[in-house]
């Protein structure tokens, strides 16, 4: 069974979280009540996405994200973080 | 409707609907000269671009100079080079050789042109295709209305997008076929509303490489044309298998004297009908029943897990997006709209742990809809391409079951499950609403299974021929 919705982040929310990340949206920006919508839909889709996994175990997350390739380049190191 | 570019000029007059096969036939059989081809066309758009603004750039005389060449090398080249003088639009996403890629972002106003063309476009170059222009996209391809493009079947509305100057190009004819991109519907939607084919191919097998991100686990770059046949003679081209353009019409064969004998189709409801306008829905309906004349066997279903799917979509669309353009929040923001902005933003602050879940649940996504393809022996399923027509690009609201819904919403949901699965996806004009505006219906197939997904498409087009009366020019 999943959790019920908690309840979506306010606009203080949303300002405080982008500021952490070193975005301005001032109180009377017009994105901000957008901002609060999408992030309400955000909370409905996270919720629509635990219902598909209510039944995955640990393990198989483990299996479906525990993946990495450790090879380098063929180029030999001259990869976009280079 | 009557198209007002009706004064003699017998190839301009023509263009309005033509299709790249009819031109590759006419220039095979030296009716018509590359050359004549492609100073038709852009003659075309000087006098269709007043009304629908689907070109930032035109490449007039490049595409003239590289026409004179077509023409002088059409015999040596033309097996290996099958598009040899076609008329073709580039998503202004893609880089061109020489180009600025302005992604329609005023944050790129000063970038440096491309110093080699995408992938994409070096095949369909490759292929003989000639660039005539760059189309015009929504800002870094983040949304549906691609201004200042309009619709070519009323110019006070929009034609969708992303790739809403392609889109919009194709159905005006001045170009015959262009590339456009689908990250949450970015090819159909617009070539739904616009009355036009628009494929999206399996995730990952079309080279990204040189088209500017929006979320790279769900780009995917694609042809947008006026014809089954003409889309899957782009996606030869930009799959690399040029060899197999020529036989195009044997590919898209009738599976029997009817067209559809043995062919199974899932006609999914629920999620993709609940909340869709009356017209489109009429129009699915006599679509679902010329698929059963044609000798399909008919399966109504409905995905539970569709929502999902669309949930998928927008967390991971957003998450990396937003990723994608963390500088560009930081560094100019101000040039950027309000509208990409915020998308860009939401994608800032959803948590680490929701993206990697909705990642985690697009596996077991795929998994289902392949269990349902599976169960029910279905060659593909079929869905509305979008819940509404193309609506005012004042308004930019379409009225649906529940009430008015943005364009944001409304033009991706029924679109973004098929990115999640990364399916290859068609759509194909089936009808118009009471205003006349285009409907389309979306066929869905099996991943790698592009050809046989145009073959199913390419028997209802054949059949309705909806295409051939979805072209009309700018009032």
């Amino acid at each position: 069974m999943t959790e019920p919705l908690p309840p979506s982040p306010s606009a203080d929310t949303i300002q405080a979280m982008l500021a952490m990340l070193g975005i301005e949206v001032a109180t009377d920006d017009p994105r901000l009540p957008t901002l609060v919508r999408e992030m309400e839909g955000q909370l409905h889709f996270a919720h629509l996405i635990d219902e598909v996994l209510a039944d995955i175990p640990a393990e198989a997350v483990a299996g479906a994200l525990g993946t990495f390739d450790p090879a380098w380049p063929a180029d030999g190191g001259e990869g976009a973080a280079s | 409707m009557t198209d007002p570019i009706s004064d003699g000029q017998g190839l301009i007059h023509q263009l309005a609907t033509l299709t790249i096969r009819d031109a590759m036939t006419m220039l095979d059989a030296r009716a018509i000269s590359a050359v004549e081809l492609i100073a038709a066309t852009i003659a075309r758009m000087e006098v269709t671009e007043h009304g629908i603004h689907a070109y930032v750039h035109v490449l007039a005389n490049e595409a003239r100079q590289q026409a004179l060449e077509a023409d002088r090398h059409r015999v040596t080249q033309r097996r290996t080079r099958p598009l040899l003088g076609i008329p073709l639009g580039v998503k202004d996403l893609y880089d061109v050789a020489g180009l600025t890629t302005f992604a329609n972002s005023a944050q790129r106003r000063n970038a440096p042109p491309a110093i080699r063309d995408a992938d994409a476009v070096a095949h369909l170059r490759a292929a003989g295709g000639i660039v005539v222009g760059t189309t015009v996209t929504q800002e870094y391809a983040a949304g549906v209305v691609s201004a200042p493009a309009r619709n070519p079947w009323d110019t006070d509305r929009i034609p969708g997008g992303s790739s809403g100057g392609s889109a919009a190009s194709v159905a005006i004819g001045s170009c015959l076929g262009a590339l456009g991109s689908d990250t949450g519907g970015s090819i159909r939607t617009p070539a739904a509303l616009c009355g036009v084919v628009g494929l999206k191919p399996t995730w990952g097998r079309i080279s990204t490489n040189g088209v500017y991100p929006l979320a790279p686990s769900l780009d995917t770059a694609g042809p947008i044309a006026r014809s089954v046949p003409d889309v899957l003679t782009l996606y030869l081209a930009l799959a690399d298998r040029v060899a197999e353009i020529d036989a195009v019409d044997e590919m898209l064969a009738p599976f029997g004297p009817v067209g559809l004998e043995g062919v199974r189709i899932g006609v999914l409801g629920g999620f993709f009908t609940d909340d869709t306008n009356p017209d489109v829905i009429a129009s699915m309906d006599n679509a679902v029943e010329d698929l059963r004349r044609l000798g399909a066997e008919i399966v109504e279903l409905d995905w539970d897990g569709a929502a999902a799917a669309r949930a998928v979509g927008a967390v991971v669309n957003r998450v990396e997006s937003g990723t994608v353009h963390h500088t560009h929040l930081r560094v100019d923001p101000d040039l950027m709209g309000q509208d990409a902005r915020m998308r860009f933003e939401a994608g800032q602050i959803i948590p680490g742990s929701r993206y990697l879940r909705a990642k985690l649940a697009r596996q077991v996504l795929r998994d289902d809809i392949a269990r349902i393809y599976r169960e029910h022996h279905l060659d593909a399923v079929v869905a509305p391409t979008t819940p509404a027509v193309a609506p005012d690009a004042e308004t930019l609201q379409v009225e649906v079951p529940s009430g008015m819904e943005g364009v944001g919403t409304a033009f991706t949901r029924l679109t973004i499950p098929w990115n999640t699965t990364g399916q290859p996806a068609i759509t194909v004009p089936c009808g118009a609403d009471r205003d006349g505006m285009p409907i389309g219906i979306s066929f869905v197939g099996k991943p790698d299974e592009e050809v046989a997904l145009c073959r199913i498409a390419a028997q209802y087009e054949r059949a309705t021929g909806w295409f051939r009366t979805a072209v009309i020019a700018a009032g």
